[in-house]
């Protein structure tokens, strides 16, 4: 892949982000200037950029799509939903592309065929002036048309005296394509809208075959016609058959072909002699009672009439041009047809050929600068403008090897500057574009001129402003941050060595002193492990906006689908959380939003019937809470009927009566989380079939996270997602039991708590003990785990230990030898052989190096 | 001779990486600013030998930035080109009255770029 191309894909996917994301907020908000500003100016720029490329069919669909917007920013045409539509549809297709440009290097074969389509629809929501595409103004530009002499005199005379009292004129040639029926074109009626038409003409094309072999599905027809619609409506029109349409402007004189019988020129010779006389005085009036005279003399089907009627028409313009005049004159005494060769235009300027050594570019830059100095300027402005215009002209002088003329150059640029005028300038560069400046001799030295001397070195292009825009690009492969971060997990532990070393220090060897300088560098090396883990973990954060940004899209488009009003309302997309977190987020949130869709919110004529707006909406809501990242997804719909869920569980089998009869409404909301559980009468495509709310639940208990569902019936629902903001560390309780350590995470526990002995009472061969008016089992660690039991003397009253825990939703009491500290650690899953060993989340390394394993509750308890 | 310096400014990263690589080959120095304001400061800066402006920009537009280029005397003699999709008589004539000295349309042709970035340079073409 080049690296051009590598590039472009990922700008290209960003564009196409910031597009869609833009278009559904311009939904929202159509008079948002910023935003139809920033759609289109992605649009526009992603426009460009694939110009650089062999991709046509994106290229003109992504053009389509910023004429459309060009017209929405103008203020054309408004913004409708099903513009929005077309738009994403439009983006889907280009992403697709862009996939396939990864993957292959070049588009699809049938790009084309796809875009086209795409295109038409686009196109066709475009007011006139702004589909004025690149494809249209390709129509052929082919002088003048060579049909005008197959209009009746009569109309080209009308056409005429529109024309000279200043109508712009076109000459349109429609060749409709023989198969064109087949294509759902109508020709005729095509041609019939044509604006501002002043004749139309059908001629059969080429000739036809006899009516037996006649093949009357063809067309073999073609249409002329002339208009003095502004051409941007006409190309309008026939944008779609633009290859079968040819364009012409048609300059009045066009028009003008004699017709009817050639005479003997003598015949005028009268009239000829004293329009000549006429002429030369410039009295038309006079002129125009000797054609009006002639006219009535002569017959009118003599080729000589004809002449009169055009001269009649030519002086009865608005300004007769007198060299028409004259040409007609003439053309009426020579019996020849009048020659307007000189008479057309003002003189041109007699450009001699460029000299071969000069390219075109050469000579557009030259003429490009004479443009720029005639346009008007404020007096400040000028001086300017002949500074950079010189400076220009230089380096184009230079460059093509002609240094000497810099002379000349200058001594007419100094006196522009002088005067503030660039009139010197202009007629020089008038007479070099005249001439050629080869004309003079061409210099030989090298080129030495440089006006603006590079000076001073100016920051590498690495700096910070490119920087600025790299930084979204920074792509690094996951493994790489997972490994610095457990170098600095280990860092981070290995740093705990230090206060021992420093006890050691004191104790052992008897140096205060350096223990003392042992712990000042310990605080020193703490507080860099510490911020070092902080950035690394920053690295890993990503916003929850990475997920809910689908959401306007997938609300916007389910609820059209459903026949819903709903809309979304995103809140703390700011939020942040671990990458891993994050990405692990969507599923479950996708699900939990299609429900509400489907399930939760009613439709309108319901809605309406329970006394609510018809307008449901959604709400994502992202926030830090203590160290967890919560999620919110709130609906106004119907809310969850906790009658209807125990009548469907029961029906299930997953409870039975009794059961649902001790259940609270919370608990029975509950059973939602119940695996294969589904409330709703039929099962849409939407939420899927068989997967209901328990997938969601697993994936975030899986992710340390808890779902809880609230609900109040005909009110609505809110979903709550919790998540620790990050995997990477992990605070746990440190517990003594049968003399060993063992980490116990710290969201687990729900407090510690010392019970006297005398207050284990057992119930049913088990352990309990009471708590706030609650009965909590108790579990021994030591029997748990299978340790020797701590030798206890019988006769002491000692108060045990208990950690109170809360585990798949209940409370239980473990029975340890002593707490210890909480801590941070590093969980490392355990691996190899190890890795099956049911009970244990992981190991941690302590700060003097011994292994801490961390207990997996769920699975032992 | 000292390579000569080009500053091009554009909203797209491909295109700028399109006139760094089309450039550099031909053996000129190349800087990049992503919009007007950017390519402004940079401007300010001095060094260079040409601006190579993209019309529509985030922030701040080609002529906008043109004019403010202009507006330093430093800077006032400098070649500017712009490029733009648009081809219409009113943009190029626009960029002109900003203070421009020619224009390109996209999509730009390399061997036009390079070209007219020789010729307004004072490079020798070959």
């Amino acid at each position: 892949m080049t690296p051009l191309l590598a590039r472009f894909l990922p700008e290209a996917r960003d564009l196409i982000q910031v597009a869609a994301t833009g278009l559904l907020n311009l939904e929202k908000n159509p008079s948002d200037e910023t935003i139809i500003n920033d759609v289109f100016r992605s649009v526009h720029t992603l426009k460009g950029s694939s110009g650089l490329f062999e991709v046509a069919a994106l290229t003109q669909l992504v053009h389509a799509a910023e004429d459309l917007l060009g017209a929405v920013r103008a203020g054309q045409i408004a913004l409708i939903s099903d513009m929005v539509d077309m738009l994403l549809d439009a983006l889907d297709q280009v992403s697709l592309w862009i996939d396939s440009l990864e993957r292959t290097e070049r588009l699809p074969d049938d790009a084309e065929a796809t875009s086209r389509p795409l295109v038409t629809r686009l196109r066709g929501c475009c007011p006139q002036s702004a589909s004025k595409a690149k494809a249209t103004t390709a129509t052929a530009e082919d002088g003048a048309a060579d049909w005008l002499g197959l209009l009746p005199e009569s109309d080209r005379l009308a056409a005429f005296a529109h024309a000279v009292s200043g109508h712009p004129l076109l000459a349109l040639h429609y060749c409709p394509d023989e198969s064109c029926f087949f294509s759902g074109e109508d020709p005729l009626n095509l041609v019939r809208q044509c604006p501002e038409m002043l004749t139309g003409f059908i001629v059969p094309r080429a000739q036809w075959e006899p009516l037996d072999s006649f093949e009357p599905y063809q067309c073999r027809l073609d249409f002329l016609i002339l208009s003095s619609a502004p051409r941007a409506e006409i190309e309008h029109l026939f944008r779609y058959v633009t290859e079968q349409v040819r364009i012409a402007a048609v300059a009045p004189e066009h028009l003008i072909l004699l017709e009817g019988n050639s005479t003997d020129c003598t015949v005028c010779a009268d009239f000829v002699a004293a329009a000549r006389t006429d002429l030369d005085a410039k009295d038309f009036n006079a002129l125009r009672r000797a054609v009006d005279t002639e006219l009535e003399r002569i017959d009118s089907t003599l080729r000589a009439a004809s002449a009169l009627r055009w001269l009649n028409a030519v002086l009865g313009s608005p300004l007769p041009n007198p060299l028409w005049i004259g040409a007609m004159v003439e053309a009426i005494a020579s019996g020849k047809p009048p020659c307007f060769d000189r008479a057309t235009t003002e003189p041109k300027l007699n450009t001699p050929p460029p000299s071969p050594a000069m390219s075109p570019l050469f000579h557009r830059i030259l003429g490009e600068q004479r443009r720029v100095l005639s346009l008007p300027a404020e007096p400040d402005q000028i001086r300017t403008r002949i500074a950079s215009v010189v400076a220009s002209i230089t380096n184009l002088l230079v460059s093509a090897g002609l240094a000497d003329l810099t002379e000349t150059l200058t001594r007419a640029s100094s006196h522009a500057f002088e005067y503030g005028s660039p009139t010197r300038l202009l007629d020089l560069l008038e007479e070099w574009e005249r001439c050629g400046p080869t004309s003079i001799p061409a210099g030989k030295q090298p080129p030495s001129i440089a006006p603006a001397s590079p000076g001073g070195s100016v920051a590498s292009p690495e700096d910070a402003a490119s920087e600025r825009t790299t930084v979204r690009m920074l792509k690094v492969d996951q493994a790489k941050i997972d490994l610095l971060m457990n170098l600095i997990g280990e860092l981070v532990v290995s740093k705990n060595s230090l206060p021992f070393l420093a006890k050691r220090a004191e104790q052992v060897h008897g140096s205060r002193e350096m223990a003392r300088e042992i712990k000042d560098q310990y605080a020193v090396i703490d507080r860099l492990a510490q911020e070092m883990q902080g950035a690394i973990m920053q690295v890993r954060m990503l916003p929850v906006s990475e997920v809910f940004e689908r959401f306007p899209r997938l609300v916007r488009d389910l609820s059209r689908k459903l026949g819903k009003t709903i809309s979304l309302e995103i809140e703390g997309e700011e939020t942040a959380a671990d990458k891993s977190i994050i990405e692990s987020l969507a599923d479950p949130l996708i699900h939990i939003v299609r429900n509400a869709l489907d399930h939760g919110i009613e439709y309108p004529d319901e809605r309406r019937a329970s006394g609510k707006s018809s307008h449901a909406a959604i709400r994502l809501k992202a926030f830090q809470e203590a160290d967890q990242v919560v999620i919110e997804v709130g609906d106004d719909g119907r809310g969850i009927d906790p009658a209807a869920i125990k009548a469907a569980a029961i029906a299930k089998e997953v409870i039975t009566q009794d059961q649902a009869d001790l259940l609270s409404d919370q608990d029975a909301i509950n059973l939602i989380f119940h695996p294969g559980f589904s409330t709703a009468e039929q099962i849409s495509d939407l939420s899927g079939r068989g997967v209901g709310m328990d997938v969601v639940h697993n994936t975030i208990e899986r992710l340390n996270g808890t779902v809880q569902v609230s609900s109040i019936l005909g009110e609505g629902t809110v979903v709550r997602l919790s998540l620790p903001l990050s995997m990477a560390v992990t605070r746990v309780m440190m517990v003594e039991t049968g003399s060993q350590l063992f980490g116990i995470p710290m969201d687990m526990i729900v407090e510690t708590v010392r019970v006297p002995v005398t207050a284990i009472r057992t119930i049913k061969r088990t352990e309990t003990f009471v708590l706030r008016d609650t009965l909590i089992p108790l579990v021994r660690m030591t029997r748990l785990l299978n340790l020797p039991g701590r030798h206890r003397d019988e006769a002491t009253n000692e108060d045990e230990a208990v950690l109170v825990c809360r585990v798949n939703g209940s409370p239980v009491g473990l029975v340890i030898d002593s707490f210890r500290e909480g801590m941070d650690v590093i969980l490392k899953p355990l691996d190899g052989l190890l890795a099956n060993i049911p009970g244990y989340s992981g190991t941690a390394l302590l700060g003097d190096g011994r292994v801490l394993l961390v207990l997996n509750l769920k699975e032992l308890l | 001779m000292s390579m000569k310096k080009i500053l091009v400014v554009d909203d797209g990263i491909t295109m700028r990486l399109f006139y760094r690589e089309v450039l550099e080959g031909a053996g000129f120095e190349v800087e990049e600013a992503a919009n007007g304001v950017e390519g402004l400061e940079r401007a300010l800066l001095g060094g260079f030998d040409l601006m190579v402006v993209d019309i529509n920009m985030p922030k701040m537009d080609g002529y906008e930035m043109v004019r403010q280029v202009r507006g330093d005397p430093a800077l006032r003699a400098i070649p500017v080109v712009t490029v733009s999709t648009e081809e219409k008589d009113e943009d190029v004539l626009k960029a002109y009255t900003a203070g421009a000295n020619f224009y390109l349309t996209k999509p730009v042709i390399p061997g036009d770029l390079i070209e007219t970035v020789r010729l307004l340079t004072g490079v020798a073409t070959q």
